[in-house]
């Protein structure tokens, strides 16, 4: 196991972004492919989200015309599947950061809202389904 | 054939190639799955946008399978590793995606 620091990064480094990778020192290797991994979990969450909030409006769609509450529920997953993009990049490039200056690692408020988000719309899908039919 | 052989014993390059792999994966499912629903409205976007799909994913395989040799020669060199812009790639695509659902969801 050869995990020893890398050494400094040379002059010609093109690293992009530079805000990032212009700060602080090289950490592990091992956790900048955590930190990418993590990104990358983050990528497939929002897809999760998108799949489940077209999916939702997609079935719907087969018995009537979309209701307003079908579509408020669909957009409210689509947009946890935005933010989850979004989050995902911006948590990317500050865990990043941290880890080079030797900060801890930031937290985040987007996790108690998607949190949130994922349990009200599993109450509701569960009156739904207990009362369908 | 260097780069191939593993940098440490817990495979973090390959884990990460791999991570990339079922990204790549489920952008793909979900795009179809997108293309597919497109389908009774206008044949002619369903197909257009399964061929995008296609087309995007064999870009990202393209640029992670880079990023997999490039990391690992970096590891192996003693350079040091990491990069934003496939990343910032990946994230672009998916909120791309987001915008698209947003307005199946809000016009279906």
């Amino acid at each position: 196991m050869s995990g020893a620091p890398t050494s400094k990064p040379p002059a010609e480094d093109r690293r992009w972004p530079r805000h990032v990778y212009g700060v602080g020192t090289e950490p592990d290797p091992r956790f900048t492919f955590a930190n990418e991994r993590t990104f990358l979990a983050w990528i497939r969450t929002a897809l999760g989200f998108l799949a489940a909030g077209v999916a939702v409006a997609a079935v719907a769609r087969y018995s009537a015309q979309l209701s307003v509450e079908v579509r408020l529920a669909s957009a409210v997953l689509v947009g946890c599947g935005l933010a989850c993009g979004l989050s995902a990049w911006v948590r990317w490039v500050r865990n990043e950061r941290a880890m080079r200056r030797g900060d801890p690692l930031p937290s985040s408020p987007v996790l108690l809202v998607l949190t949130g988000v994922v349990v009200a719309v599993a109450l509701v899908a569960l009156v739904v389904v207990s009362f369908a039919g | 054939m260097r780069e191939h052989a593993p940098w440490d014993a817990g495979l973090q390059n390959e884990r990460t190639g791999l991570a990339w792999q079922r990204t790549m994966l489920s952008g793909l499912a979900c795009s179809l799955l997108v293309a597919r629903l497109l389908a009774p409205r206008s044949l002619t976007l369903a197909v257009l946008t399964g061929l995008v799909a296609l087309l995007g994913t064999a870009v990202l395989g393209t640029v992670s399978l880079r990023r997999f040799r490039v990391t690992g020669a970096a590891l192996h060199g003693g350079r040091p590793v990491g990069d934003g812009r496939a990343p910032l790639l990946i994230a672009a695509l998916v909120i791309l995606t987001a915008a698209g659902a947003l307005a199946y969801v809000l016009i279906a």
